[in-house]
């Protein structure tokens, strides 16, 4: 049941995306989430969404399995899309009741906020789609390595993402054995109203709190078993080192933020359709 | 309680690149008065060959018999699966964690209060359960995690047993246990077993375990049964064994040296005791 999380996971391949260096990757997410809120037209959100496209398919990723990782995500869209509907005010209003109105506005506001939080997030996981934790957590730590200066524990912060990220995982899997321990005793996880349901996820929940403290500090022990103790004079197995492609791709994310930039002073200034 | 399974698969993550066929053409039949043991390899499909009997993991092809009913698909699935479960019992590798309540009583009460059980039974039952673990009532109003991890493992047995189901189903109960208490629970399984008249699984890879205690032997390898054989038969064959990655009880090569070394015995001898009467015997002669 909550086996098939994929959101913030690997997906083995080995296509020039999974190949970049992981700190290209970074720049490349903060530029595209950057270049979604420059976006204020819902027809200038077809940029981003053909860069999303090519990356999809150079990446070899199924769609189908980036769709799953989507899934938890449908919940906050309905939300999103829920007040931005029924709560702008607009000049063009369609329907009034009480305090819940809509509007051309809401309606187009709603549709371009659901749109851009779901590329956010498909933009943000592949980068962890195409990236093994190991490097991320090396490539997070070099682009924060300049302010170890004012000791910004750049190192730390790195392999603490990198860590939750693995867990998550696990704890999903250790979640789904609880739940068919406690169904096989009779557990009922389904019936009854909201109390009842809530009260039945005591069963689930104490022993995975239980399970995720011993896994830390099973985790913990390890790691002082075989001598981790941060990141200072830690070298590493593979430095991580610019090659053409790298550079490439900077020159082409750099391309396309002054695109989205022209884009925007070019749509401000002459089309007010679709402006949101 | 009787089990069928008729040309069972089951293929983890289908249609995805971690695809795995975990059970290809199962077809036997558990139950009776019975102690069967489960042996075969790490990814052999023991787990999802036993969490089937309990209801926990659909078919992806062929049929599944319970008492000659089928339950998937059928339109009260839901109610025909939790009355399965309470008459088959399961516990997972260390069901230590599965324990949740604040004192051992009321974990244990939990399967049985799910059964729909009365509350004047509940009592009865939880410290018949809890005593054939060795647990008394001191036991009781301790929480379960302050117990140690031997007695964390009892109560969450017992936690099974108090249902009183027509199965038991025990995926390596003795995993990690010290050598009396592993001695005392199989034990105990014996005797409910033979005075109750129901069937017992057990997943075990201690060979020991398995030629002292069981009846029959289900062997698995890579998702399909090897073979299905009476204890006796299921140690006979070293060579069948060893090419699924499996051995036979220590004492069982024992026996077969002392034949290769000329003496004429019969080497089929799987525990330490039939050695013994086997060879005094000889010596005797």
């Amino acid at each position: 049941m909550f086996r098939d999380i994929t959101i913030g996971q690997y997906y083995p391949g080995n296509s020039i995306l999974h190949r970049l260096d992981p700190r290209v990757k970074l720049l490349g997410v903060i530029v595209y989430v950057a270049m979604l809120f420059i976006t204020n037209n819902i027809f200038a959100l077809a940029f981003p969404a053909a860069i999303l496209i090519v990356l999809i398919a150079i990446s070899k990723i199924p769609v189908a399995y980036i769709l799953k990782g989507m899934r938890m995500l449908v919940y906050l869209m309905i939300a999103a899309v829920f007040f931005n509907v029924f709560f702008t005010e607009g000049d063009h209003m369609i329907w009034r009741w009480w305090i819940l109105k809509v509007s051309h506005e809401g309606i187009l506001r709603a549709v371009f906020f659901a749109v851009r939080l779901m590329f956010v997030v498909v933009g943000a996981s592949m980068l962890t789609y195409t990236t093994t934790p190991t490097t991320l957590t090396s490539g997070l730590e070099k682009v924060f390595s300049p302010l170890k200066k004012i000791r910004f524990p750049a190192h730390e912060l790195a392999m603490m993402m990198s860590i939750a990220l693995r867990f998550i995982p696990i704890l999903a899997e250790e979640m789904n054995k609880i739940i068919k321990a406690q169904l096989a005793r009779g557990a009922d996880f389904e019936s009854g109203g909201l109390v009842r349901k809530a009260k039945g996820m005591v069963p689930i929940l104490i022993p995975l709190f239980i399970s995720a403290f011993r896994r830390a500090s099973d985790l913990a022990t390890a790691m002082e078993a075989r001598c981790y103790h941060g990141g200072d004079g830690r070298t590493k197995m593979y430095p991580l080192k610019y090659e053409t492609r790298d550079k490439v791709t900077y020159l082409l994310i750099l391309l396309a933020l002054l695109i989205t930039i022209a884009m925007r002073v070019i749509m401000d200034r002459f089309i007010t359709w679709g402006r949101v | 309680m009787q089990i069928e399974f008729e040309n069972v698969n089951y293929i983890y993550n289908p249609g995805t690149a971690e695809e795995v066929t975990a059970l290809k053409n199962i077809t036997v039949t558990v139950g009776g008065d019975q102690f069967i043991a489960v042996i075969g390899n790490t990814g052999s499909g023991k787990s999802t060959f036993i969490q089937m009997m309990n209801g926990l993991i659909k078919p992806s092809g062929g049929k599944i018999l319970y008492d000659g009913r089928e339950i998937f698909g059928q339109k009260n699935e839901k109610k025909l699966l939790r009355d399965l479960r309470c008459r088959v019992g399961l516990t997972f590798q260390y069901p230590e964690h599965q324990l949740f309540e604040t004192d051992v009583y009321t974990d244990v009460a939990f399967g049985p209060k799910n059964q729909g059980v009365s509350s004047e039974e509940i009592p009865e039952r939880v410290k018949r359960a809890l005593e054939a673990v060795g647990m008394d009532e001191s036991y009781h109003q301790k929480s379960p995690f302050e117990l140690s991890g031997g007695e964390m493992r009892r109560a969450a047995i017992a936690g099974m047993l108090a249902m009183e189901p027509d199965m038991l189903i025990l995926d390596e109960p003795t995993a990690g246990l010290d050598p009396l208490g592993k001695v005392e629970i199989l034990n105990k399984l014996k005797s409910i077993q033979q005075e109750n008249h129901i069937t017992v699984i057990l997943v075990s890879h201690t060979m020991e375990e398995v030629a002292r205690y069981a009846d029959r032997v289900i062997a698995m390898d890579g998702g399909e049964i090897l073979f299905d054989l009476p204890v006796y038969e299921a140690f006979s064959d070293l060579d069948r064994l060893e090419d699924m990655g499996l051995m036979a009880p220590e004492v069982r090569y024992f026996m077969e040296d002392l034949k290769d070394a000329g003496l004429d015995i019969n080497e089929n001898c799987i525990t330490v005791g039939e050695a013994c009467r086997e060879i005094e015997r000889i010596l005797s002669v």
